[in-house]
């Protein structure tokens, strides 16, 4: 599997899924349109377990005093703890744990509330990696810097946070399980963590522009889409759930699903750029133009 | 020309303004003009240029990289 062959599939269902979730919505109505929702959350996490392999196969390609090494550890990791944490969202999703109400058993609190914040600690590991990656970029000592128009990106971005706290109320009301008190504390967690991922990520986009194409900047590429996908999944969800609930979940889960398949392109890209590095010049050349 | 053969091998992975940006911080590490670069310098120039092809391909990548840059040198 290429990223090449990866990608035409994954701009489709961009297009498709849409057009599939208006139509059912409008044929079938709402209880139909959330089926769909859970059918992409678990196809998404199905993308997840591919991508984790992949990850794997990286990270194997670099060796202990790499500077990838720590990047792709931190990637590998932040993935197995996400798919831990889908996991236990499968379960509640489609009702194989009883629904959390005050009073319930101190285990089903640690299990619904507590093991919630594993995606946090995924999006820290996450931090981590793109951390590592500007670090780099900057111990090469090469011309690689910010420009004026990334720092007010970074300034608007940071304004996500507070766009959600206004539209807080929406959150406890959109969750793809069943929602909870808890659950507005956890989103305003997330979406803040996620600012800082996408601000991070246009550091790293501005980086791999500046190397002027090439495999690399496809990889970091890839991985700025899935962080600005990520972040932009709680954005909507605070935004559209007031409006219409089974909408907000399709839109959330569409760009859940446009994150773990740009996660999965950008490892097969790292793959390409292994393989890539170990042809021939004429080769490696030849396949550059193809 | 020797930097364009160079650069045609490195492009295609680091990009060209990264290439270019590598080529021309090795070569004035080594004292030598970019587009003088002769087949004799071209070994010393990969095993110098490893180290930072190392950051994006990691070690055994950059090594086998090197080695083809190397032998860019001795065929030429």
């Amino acid at each position: 599997m290429s990223a090449k062959s990866l990608t035409k599939p994954f701009i489709f269902s961009l297009l498709i899924l849409p057009i599939t979730f208006v139509a059912v919505m409008s044929m079938k109505g709402a209880a139909a349109a959330s089926a769909l929702t859970m059918t992409l959350f678990a196809a998404t996490v199905m993308v997840e377990l591919f991508a984790v392999a992949q990850f794997v196969r990286v990270r194997r390609a670099f060796a202990a005093g790499d500077a990838g090494y720590l990047t792709w550890t931190l990637i590998v990791t932040f993935m197995i703890i996400r798919l831990v944490a889908e996991g236990r969202l499968l379960t509640l999703t489609y009702n194989l744990v009883p629904e959390y109400r005050d009073g319930a058993s101190s285990t089903l609190y640690f299990y619904i509330i507590v093991l919630r914040y594993l995606y946090t600690l995924s999006d820290l590991l996450f931090i981590g990696a793109l951390v590592t990656t500007i670090r780099s970029y900057k111990i090469t000592g090469l011309p690689f810097k910010l420009l004026r128009v990334d720092y007010l990106y970074i300034l608007a971005l940071c304004t996500l946070p507070v766009v959600t706290f206004i539209f807080r109320g929406n959150l406890m009301q959109a969750a793809i399980a069943n929602p909870d008190g808890y659950m507005m504390v956890y989103r305003l967690v997330a979406v803040s963590v996620g600012a800082v991922i996408a601000s991070l990520c246009i550091v790293v986009r501005r980086y791999a522009s500046q190397m002027g194409g090439g495999a690399v900047a496809r990889v970091w590429n890839m991985v700025v889409v899935a962080g600005v996908a990520r972040d932009g999944s709680f954005l909507a969800l605070a935004l559209i759930s007031g409006w219409s609930k089974p909408t907000a979940t399709f839109v959330e889960q569409y760009l859940l699903w446009t994150f773990a398949c740009c996660w999965l392109i950008a490892a097969l890209y790292q793959n390409a750029v292994f393989a890539r590095a170990a042809a021939s010049p004429e080769v490696a050349v030849a396949e550059s133009l193809a | 020309m020797m930097h364009e053969r160079i650069l045609g091998y490195l492009a295609p992975v680091l990009g060209e303004a990264t290439a270019n940006n590598l080529l021309k911080h090795y070569c004035i590490k080594m004292h030598i003009t970019v587009e003088e670069i002769t087949p004799s310098q071209v070994p010393e120039l990969a095993n110098a240029m490893r180290p930072m092809m190392a950051v994006w391909l990691g070690t055994a990548g950059a090594m086998r990289a090197a080695e083809e840059i190397a032998r860019m040198g001795k065929g030429a």
